[in-house]
């Protein structure tokens, strides 16, 4: 008994905390002035590349912007994009998974012989080919990213299906002459829906990353929308004179990217004691 | 070979993907608004060298015709001009690749560093408080971006103390390989916690397996056994996801050389982009197909070799 | 059965374990995997641990060459190998010990060998420091291989375990441990995982081994069947506890604790054509909620009052013959209580 409660309190602890900083991070998002009463994108060229100081508490950037307004704002831009990219390739991803695991035959080979062509492209690459077709913006951001993101979830849903669909409850429903629609729905998602989960609070991270890393590239969310990518951009050409600009925006990004990688990892030991 | 017939094998497997990853890659610069000739040679372009261009690519004759010159080109490595270089990609591509492979090179030596030894410990002093610093570092380095990292790492090592150049790599080998310091280790922080993870909990599971409990049983001296059959055997998969982790250093190459300005491929593909040149574009996007093809199969061919158990078929 | 074997007497102790007790920790929470066990294993003799999985038959083999896992502790006892505490050894004469005095051979080659070092790799392990040459450890590896009865073991030598099927594989193992000259072999149950057919075979050459050699083995089992083809003296098992000790014939033909009588009746028997068989009810209890009685108490058809408050101790019935329980007089003719009700079916 005592066991039981030790384990459960170890949990909670990755999972908390994760829990602690994204939620932060969403009322950060969600009402930015209730934080700062500069505005990010208010030009200021009185105070330009002014150090960290009591008012401008991470400094400002060469057109005189707050850079602590600044990174307050992009929570909302940079939690967008991680959920946003995250979520599409979630759900086409696993359907993709189950249909191709499911049925197997014809139709999971030609899913997976298009799986190895988008295998072919590293992710940047392909991200990047895409962004330069479209043009440059987070419209371009979300298509390659929900164009590159979908695989793994395929593959790991897959094989989890795979094993699933051959266990006994599953040869049971169909023995019974339940549809596939409904040994889908009742019997296959909620047993490989967890693992795809767990994948996701870590996509959030990688695709918040490869977001802000487009920005920074100049290809993602444009300027002067305040994006946390995009403001280190900014900074580069200032690092001698203004490491601030550099700076802060990054620590927030990694703090965010940790929250969500605490979640996972969480949900990740919630299954495996579960699974035990 | 065995290794031979089978690298053939997947090349022949290859080639089928290779052909619709170009279909793809020539429907796509086709489906760019406009006038793929205006497209390829920028919206400066004078009518001669449009109607020019038109006639090489075959713009006038039907797709089809048009497809198999692209394809005769991509086969005889003529991937066409750049506007901006007014040179040939292939030769572009050529020059600059250099950069991005020692860029590569020198990331996977720190990244060995940086992963085998913290995930080897780690997963020895398995909970113990050395596991639990390494386990948050690598939870932390998976959420670190490497641009920024980069960034910071040239501000601290390049601008406040004055050991690094800020930016390119200068002219002889000397200036190369310390102007390649930082980008590496800035790629090798991005890859590592993932392999510092692997290894872990390869260790973890291996250091309680039957065999090493056999091996103690046998009065091996603790030394032989860590070599022979601990790290030996954990290393396996780590070093097959290593291999394939060169895909993303690989891919990283495209925002390293942003960060530390070096003259690689990567730094080629964004600036052909704000350049508009897609011939660029085009070529760079082939060549990482082909460089994720061979990886992927140099890793099975590795992972064949460093397993006994993993025949290649 | 074969119950033929001659129990050897009066010879020297190999190994003497007294009092030995084990805990494991994990969440703070203790469990008693072993409790006061004593015996001993004499030269050549073949010593056999019997019980159900969970029983710290296992746990106790492996304290004799300290293979314990890290959450597990030894509070108490001794283990004599040749007069000498194994428990107070140095890491470094341990490591004498292992292999070359005491070898073991475990239940699934399959994991227990290296699956990426060759049969040769992990033989050449056992000649490290012996300043054998190279041709010397070749000929001594091919021996090793010839006398487990693998065919052309030079060819072999260079493989690995997966390449071999089920019995060569347990073959394999047994020439690499014996290729040490232990003078104790555990083997914990080296049949187990094997077809029939092949478990006969191994056990004819553990024993045919065994003589050659001259060594002592500790078998651990929980089959009984394998204990009568291959033991001297048995040891009963039960929830870390020893329950009873004698030697083969006598444990068979007069066992003096329920349990042992229990995992008796509950073997399929020739004999006893129209008999079905004797379960024993109920599950064995958590090692960290052992009851303060008999550990058997719950599951014994003739436990008593005593039993729920008293755990009896190891006595002697007659010599060489222990016993744990409250009642084990009463029990010599117990058959009787079994067979009036296997009577009753008949």
């Amino acid at each position: 008994m005592a066991d039981k409660i030790k384990k459960k309190k170890k949990i909670n602890i990755s999972l908390l905390i994760g829990i602690i900083i994204v939620s932060a991070a969403i009322i950060l998002a969600v009402c930015p002035s209730f934080f700062t009463t500069f505005d990010p994108e208010a030009i200021d060229s009185q105070s330009m590349l002014a150090p960290p100081s009591a008012l401008h508490l991470f400094g400002t950037d060469n057109y005189g912007r707050d850079i602590f307004a600044r990174v307050i704002y992009s929570a909302r831009i940079d939690l967008f994009i991680g959920v946003g990219a995250m979520i599409v390739p979630f759900f086409i991803g696993t359907a993709v998974g189950i249909i191709s695991g499911y049925y197997g035959g014809k139709i999971d080979a030609l899913l997976m012989r298009i799986l190895d062509i988008f295998m072919a492209f590293p992710y940047m690459v392909l991200a990047i080919a895409i962004v330069a077709i479209t043009g440059a913006g987070i419209k371009a951001l979300f298509i390659s990213m929900w164009l590159v993101g979908w695989k793994e979830y395929t593959r790991l849903v897959r094989s989890e299906v795979l094993v699933v669909k051959n266990s006994e409850y599953v040869e049971a429903a169909k023995v019974l002459g339940y549809s596939d629609l409904r040994v889908i729905m009742r019997s296959i998602i909620p047993n490989v829906l967890s693992s795809a989960i767990v994948y996701g609070a870590s996509d959030i991270v990688m695709c918040m990353m490869s977001g802000a890393a487009m920005s920074y590239l100049g290809l993602g969310v444009q300027a002067p929308t305040p994006e946390w990518g995009a403001i280190i951009s900014g900074g580069k050409a200032f690092l001698s004179v203004a490491w601030w600009i550099t700076v802060f925006p990054g620590i927030f990004l990694v703090i965010t990217g940790l929250g969500f990688s605490l979640i996972g990892d969480g949900l990740s030991d919630m299954l495996r004691q579960k699974g035990r | 070979m065995d290794v031979l017939n089978y690298t053939l094998k997947r090349i022949l497997q290859m080639i089928p993907v290779f052909l619709i990853v170009t279909v793809l890659i020539f429907v796509l610069i086709r489906a760019i608004p406009g006038d793929p000739a205006m497209v390829l040679l920028g919206e400066k372009a004078t009518p001669e060298s449009l109607a020019a261009l038109r006639e090489k690519l075959g713009l006038n004759e039907s797709y089809i015709t048009q497809f198999f010159l692209y394809l005769k080109g991509i086969v005889t490595f003529d991937l066409g001009d750049s506007i901006k270089f007014k040179a040939p990609v292939s030769q572009l591509i050529l020059s600059r690749v250099g950069t991005t492979i020692c860029l590569t090179a020198m990331s996977t030596f720190f990244t060995v560093i940086f992963s085998f030894i913290p995930g080897y410990i780690a997963g020895i002093k398995k909970d113990k408080i050395p596991d639990q610093i390494v386990r948050f570092i690598a939870l932390v380095g998976l959420s670190v971006p490497s641009f920024w990292i980069g960034l910071v790492l040239l501000t601290a090592f390049a601008v406040k103390i004055k050991i690094f150049p800020v930016s390119g790599w200068g002219n002889t080998p000397w200036e190369h390989f310390v102007g390649l310091i930082l980008p590496s280790i800035t790629q090798a922080i991005a890859v590592s916690a993932v392999l510092i993870r692997n290894l872990r909990n390869n260790v973890v599971d291996i250091k309680n397996s039957d065999y090493v409990d056999y091996a103690r049983s046998k009065g091996i001296s603790p030394l032989r056994i860590s070599t022979h059959h601990i790290i030996r055997n954990a290393l396996i998969p780590t070093t097959t996801l290593l291999s394939l982790k060169l895909i993303a250093m690989f891919g990283g190459s495209i925002v390293i050389e942003n960060v530390f300005n070096l003259p690689g491929i990567g730094a080629l593909l964004v600036n052909s982009i704000y350049a508009r040149d897609y011939a660029v574009v085009q070529g760079i996007v082939i060549m990482f197909v082909i460089v994720v093809m061979v990886i992927n199969l140099l890793t099975d061919i590795i992972y064949s070799i460093l397993d006994p158990r993993v025949k290649l078929s | 059965m074969d119950l033929s074997k001659e129990t050897v007497k009066d010879s020297v102790n190999l190994l003497e374990v007294n009092n030995l007790n084990i805990r494991f920790y994990s969440n703070g929470r203790e469990m008693k995997a072993v409790n006061g066990v004593s015996f001993d294993i004499k030269k050549g003799e073949t010593f056999g641990f019997v019980g159900e999985s969970g029983c710290g038959k296992s746990t106790t083999s492996r304290a004799i060459i300290r293979l314990l896992a890290e959450n597990a502790r030894v509070p108490d006892g001794e283990i004599l190998y040749n007069g000498t505490d194994i428990l107070k050894l140095s890491q470094e004469k341990l490591r004498k010990i292992r292999g070359k005095e005491i070898g073991m051979i475990f239940q699934e080659p399959m994991t227990a060998l290296n699956p990426v070092l060759t049969i040769k790799k992990q033989m050449y392990e056992q000649f490290l420091g012996t300043g054998m040459t190279a041709k010397e450890k070749e000929e001594k590896a091919v021996e090793m291989l010839r006398l487990v009865g693998i065919p052309s073991p030079e060819k072999r030598l260079k493989e690995y375990i997966h390449q071999f099927s089920g019995g060569m594989r347990q073959r394999a193992m047994i020439a690499i441990t014996l290729a040490a000259n232990p003078k104790l072999l555990i083997a914990d149950e080296p049949t187990t995982a094997l077809d029939v057919t092949i478990q006969d075979q191994i056990i004819k050459l553990i024993n045919k081994i065994k003589k050659q050699m001259g060594m002592s083995v500790l078998l651990i089992t929980h089959d009984l069947g394998v204990v009568s083809q291959m033991c001297d003296r048995v040891a009963v098992m039960y929830a870390g506890y020893f329950v009873e000790t004698a030697d083969t014939l006598t444990l068979f033909s007069k066992p003096r604790h329920p349990y042992t009588k229990g995992l008796i009746d509950a073997l399929p028997s020739t004999e006893k054509k129209n008999s079905s068989l004797m379960p024993i009810k109920g599950t064995t209890p958590s090692l960290s909620e052992l009851p303060d009685g008999c550990p058997f108490g719950p599951r014994c058809p003739y436990c008593q009052e005593k039993c729920t408050l008293e755990l009896p101790e190891m006595a002697e019935v007659e010599p060489g013959h222990m016993v744990r329980c409250h009642f084990s007089d009463k029990l010599i003719g117990a058959s009787g209580l079994i067979s009036i009700e296997d009577g009753e079916k008949q």
